[in-house]
């Protein structure tokens, strides 16, 4: 059984038509996964059954009719609990909005379901997405598949584990600054976070629409790809979606770019740094032209990324305030029902960064802090694309370690390291791929990230080869 | 930084959380003074950022061509929509009366 | 101490719903009167992950706005949040534009018994309408329907000075937003509301004084009346030597007078950021060529083409061309007589008393009242006449030639039959004549009377006054 629940799309599309089981029969199979090791692994917020069942049911059913919707018909998938799922409760787990129904499916649950899909369940993450090891989550903790001892990362901590665990054959997370690629690489798994625009955000709760992005966790290149294929292209009630073709594979060597600044002394574990260099080999042995590039301005790209991050979710999470939904306090003044409500329904992690965001949008701050940020971000932005002008690839570590301990305190310097790897992606709205290359000296995965050019995706799966394959299988619990 | 840091007040943070519409417990006052001064010296660098370049604007642009048409569709069911508030009267949202206006 | 010293200084800002079948930023209908709250969608109630998605035709409008008030309009606009919690914002911050407005530097021509004025618009602005708010003792009602609803914000320079120059650029600007189908502009069903900001000034000062706002206004009346009674307020304050205080105030509709709503402390902080969920707007050369070649005729085009086709005068035409319901009415009917004046001066005196005016319309058929206009006019019917007549054309569909002929009421202007009712007159009011002749001619006054009294109202009274007069001054030698 075990094996089943760790095949890949097209297997499992294969069995199907093969008549080997069914996607009722995958379906159970993942239930009782989910019903056996999610005590332990704490992914799911939301099973949804009933509606899994029926899903899947019906794609068996289009399958006997010969009207099978294509490759991801009857497959199985988690979403992070800040996708909106009508009727199905949709919590970012938060207090403030534990027991909210929204009357509306995100668009990416939609197209989903017009391919057929089958969605078991919501999945963890750090309150409003805002975290890196899901243990500002509400609602519950996850643990890392790897060791119970370990963070799955965060934000998209439950999606990624799901995924680790067998729980689903792949999952949809958010990536603001890295909620995917991080949690992705300490849970062994591939994590995508698409080109800024790539996919609809409607109905996907934001943290900072700016910045927000859904992507893929998925064990394969190719799982991959074929979800992202259904999700891609225009949605008109996205404004800042966009149609375009993926670009082609460029049919000459690879270039790629390797960032330096994470070779010195301290940066990133042994471990992290001994896998960049082994990569560095393998890639110039594969006849890849290998160049060296320095990440511009960090302080003042993690300096914006913070800026904008907090500013952009202080406005977008002022709509909750227990007047129209969500968790309410009454009181006697509109002002107290207010902050009582926000008071009680936030958690400590949110309300720090809803006052530094609104700490930077006050005053003169708009001006030196909030506007300088948007002048970083485009300057970053620029640099970034200059380098992609000369590189196909950028090549760096995913995270500077593997899964940190439960109930770390983390200094500064770590979160910053941390930050540094993935948050150029986003202020430059690139896609980025987090790609599992081995595992440490304590059986923890590691992971290094490619990012390419807007809309490379194909690309970076593509590419992920090299460097996946040769390193090390894929995980198993 | 040192400056800036301590240049963050009791007072400023109770002020920002008045603006935030959130209430802070008394005994987590400190902890959220040096939370907050924490971020403040970290982003304070951006003070020091070139203040003429052009700033971020987003990834695209749109011609008028590609707005919307103005055709009305169904909304929400009431029900749907009420079902979630905490306090309702004859169809409309209730909240506690307002001093203005 | 003489309070016309001090001078008022006003500007206006002024919200019109833009008039699209649905939202700005959503699908929703934008259906006045509908029952609370349904006409609602995730996106107009801020649901967690709704996105706002922008109406064409909104911004197609609001850029006719601008044009028609002759300003420049962006190349690129951009929303911005702006932020502030109530009630009636579900997302705590309201679509708007901030730095960059749709349209800079307009102006907006205005009339009044001074003469004629050019106010400048600083800007115009589109934004999202918030929700409704109705207070009642348990508590605040909200409904949504309106919320996100397309606005634009239109912002006079400082240039108003009266209670009569504001109506006036009311009136205007109704005129001119109407006449592009920007919006409706009804002003009772709060389409079109008004701000005041209004400071008082020594005459012949540059400095501007402390300025309260009066929020809210929803008709020219209570507009001017608002005005009026700010000035007084403002100037009884200075008078006495006391200070303005800059404040929030609203008008109070039973007493007549505006009462404080809110201290202005230190100007309130929006935190403004772009609304990065909508794409910058690229306004294409074509496309606003496109959107100019389909601007109508502006009330001061027609104003002016009306008063010289019609020969009426430039206030009338001014007045009529505002409205683009009532100058539809008036132009209809003067095709069909050769009196323009006589109609304009009967519309305006008569038949504009007994029709609704928001929007203008009439319960006589163009047609018919250009019939009434044409027996006015000819000589058929004389005013009195006329008066009876469109008293009943009123309520009933009647051609008033027909009615006039059937029921005798033509005007008697055979000067042989008048001579003789005007000899009667004459006899039977010897005490009247004999004034009139000792030099009292107000007398004449009393035998017109008689003389039409005698006609049944009916006789001409020019041709009458005429012959009275020739008898008066004929030999009284027979008596």
């Amino acid at each position: 059984m075990q094996k089943l629940l760790f095949r890949s799309i097209r297997e499992h599309a294969a069995a199907f038509s093969g008549g080997e089981y069914t996607s009722e029969e995958l379906t159970r199979a993942f239930l009782r996964q989910i019903e056996t090791v999610d005590g332990r692994v704490g992914a799911y917020l939301t099973v949804d059954a009933e509606g899994a069942l029926l899903a899947a049911r019906e794609a068996d059913e289009r399958r006997r009719r010969g009207e099978s919707l294509g490759p991801l018909d009857g497959i199985p998938y988690a979403v992070k609990d800040n996708f909106c799922t009508k009727d199905l409760r949709t919590t970012c787990a938060s207090r403030m909005l534990e027991s909210y129904c929204p009357p509306y499916d995100a668009e990416a649950v939609c197209r989903l379901r017009r391919a057929g899909a089958v969605l078991l369940g919501k999945v963890n993450l750090d309150e409003f997405a805002m975290g890196s090891s899901t243990e500002h989550s509400a609602l519950g903790r996850t643990r890392n598949p790897y060791g119970e001892d370990r963070v799955a990362g965060g934000s998209s901590g439950g999606s990624a584990a799901a995924v680790a665990a067998g729980e689903c054959v792949f999952s949809l997370g958010t990536d603001t600054g890295g909620s995917i690629r991080q949690p992705a690489a300490f849970c062994g798994v591939m994590g995508l976070k698409p080109t800024y625009g790539a996919i609809s955000r409607y109905g996907v709760i934001a943290l900072a629409s700016s910045l927000d992005c859904v992507g893929v966790f998925s064990r394969l290149a190719e799982d991959g790809e074929t979800v992202l294929s259904a999700l891609v292209g225009r949605d008109e009630k996205d404004m800042t979606t966009l149609d375009v073709p993926p670009s082609p594979i460029p049919d000459r060597p690879l270039r790629v770019a390797v960032v330096t600044d994470f070779l010195q002394e301290g940066m990133v574990s042994d471990d992290v740094r001994a896998c960049l260099l082994a990569a560095v080999s393998l890639l110039r042995e594969s006849g890849l032209a290998i160049g060296e590039v320095t990440l511009p301005e960090p302080s003042m790209a993690l300096a914006a990324y913070s800026v904008l991050t907090s500013a952009e979710a202080a406005s977008e999470l002022g709509r909750y305030d227990g007047v129209r939904y969500g968790l309410s306090r009454a009181a006697d003044t509109l002002e107290r029902l207010y902050a009582e409500s926000r008071g009680e329904g936030f958690g400590r992690e949110v309300k720090r960064r809803l006052l530094f965001g609104t700490y930077a949008l006050t005053g003169e701050n708009r001006e030196t802090l909030y506007d300088r940020a948007r002048r970083v971000r485009l300057a970053v932005k620029r640099a970034m694309e200059e380098i992609l002008s000369s590189y196909d690839l950028i090549l760096s570590p995913a995270t500077p370690t593997s899964a940190f301990l439960a109930n770390a305190r983390r200094t500064p310097a770590e979160m910053y390291r941390s930050d540094l790897c993935t948050v150029y992606a986003n202020l430059a709205g690139l896609p980025s791929l987090a790609i599992p290359v081995g595992v440490d000296r304590e059986g923890l995965p590691l992971a290094l990230q490619l990012t390419g050019a807007a809309f490379s995706e194909p690309l970076l799966y593509r590419a992920s080869a090299l460097l996946e394959g040769k390193h090390h299988g894929r995980d198993e619990i | 930084m040192m400056e800036e840091q301590l240049a963050f007040s009791r007072e400023e943070l109770l002020a920002l959380a008045e603006a935030c519409r959130i209430s802070i417990p008394e005994e987590e006052v400190e902890e959220y003074l040096s939370a907050l001064r924490g971020m403040i010296a970290l982003a304070s660098c951006l003070r020091e950022a070139d203040g003429t370049q052009k700033p971020y604007r987003g990834i695209r642009e749109a011609a008028l061509a590609e707005l919307r048409e103005d055709l009305p569709e169904e909304s929400l069911s009431r029900d749907l929509l009420l079902r979630g508030a905490p306090d309702v009267k004859d169809g409309f949202f209730r909240v506690p009366r307002t001093v203005e206006e | 101490m003489d309070e016309t010293r001090y001078e008022a200084v006003i500007g206006l800002e002024v919200h019109a719903e833009l008039k699209t079948a649905s939202k700005i930023f959503c699908s929703c209908r934008t259906d006045f009167g509908a029952p609370p709250n349904t006409q609602c969608c995730p996106v107009c109630m801020g649901l967690p992950g709704a996105l706002p998605t922008l109406n064409r035709r909104a911004m197609e409008l609001a850029i006719l706005a601008g044009l028609a008030l002759d300003g420049e309009i962006a190349e690129k606009m951009r929303f911005d949040r702006k932020q502030y919690a109530y009630p009636d914002l579900p997302k705590a911050y309201q679509i708007s534009q901030d730095k960059y407005p749709l349209c800079r530097n307009g102006r907006l021509r205005i009339r009044t018994e001074e003469g004629e004025r050019e106010i400048r618009i600083l800007r115009l602005h589109v934004e999202e309408d918030a929700g409704k708010l109705i207070h009642t003792e348990a508590g605040t009602l909200v409904d949504h329907n309106r919320s996100g609803i397309g606005l634009i914000e239109i912002v006079s320079a400082p240039e108003l000075h009266t209670p009569e120059e504001v109506s006036a650029y009311l009136r205007a600007l109704r005129g001119v937003l109407q006449a592009v189908g920007a919006s409706d502009c009804r002003m009772q069903e709060g389409s079109m509301r008004c701000d005041v900001n209004l400071s008082l000034r020594k005459r012949g000062e540059d400095t501007l004084g402390v300025r309260t706002e009066i929020k809210n206004l929803n008709s020219f009346s209570f507009a001017e009346k608002a005005v009026r009674y700010e000035i007084e307020r403002q100037t009884a304050l200075l008078l006495a030597g006391e200070r303005i205080e800059s404040e929030t105030r609203r008008y109070n509709e039973a007493t007549g007078r505006t009462d404080l709503m809110r201290r202005k402390e230190s100007s309130e902080d929006y935190r403004f950021l772009p609304e990065v969920n909508l794409p910058v707007l690229h306004l294409l050369p074509e496309e606003l060529d496109r959107l100019r070649k389909t601007l109508p005729e502006l009330p001061q085009e027609r104003e002016a083409r009306m008063s010289k086709t019609y020969g009426i005068s430039p206030n009338d035409a001014a007045f009529l061309a505002a409205d683009p319901e009532l100058s539809a009415y008036f132009e209809a009917a003067a095709k069909q007589t050769s009196y323009p004046v006589r109609l304009c001066n009967l519309l305006l005196c008569e038949l504009l008393r007994h029709c609704p005016s928001d929007p203008f319309s009439s319960p006589v058929r163009a047609e018919r009242f250009a019939e009434l206009t044409e027996l006015l006019g000819e000589g058929s019917i004389n005013g009195t006449t006329a008066k009876t007549l469109l008293a009943r054309m009123l309520h009933e569909d009647l051609s008033p030639r027909l009615c006039a002929e059937e029921e005798g009421l033509l005007q008697i202007r055979d000067p042989k039959a008048l001579t003789e009712m005007a000899e009667a007159v004459l006899r039977e009011n010897a005490r009247a004549v004999r004034d009139y002749r000792s030099g009292k001619t107000a007398a004449l006054r009393a035998l017109q009377g008689r003389l039409m009294a005698k006609s049944g109202g009916r006789a001409d009274p020019v041709l009458g006054e005429r012959l009275l007069l020739s008898l008066l001054s004929a030999s009284p030698s027979e008596e």
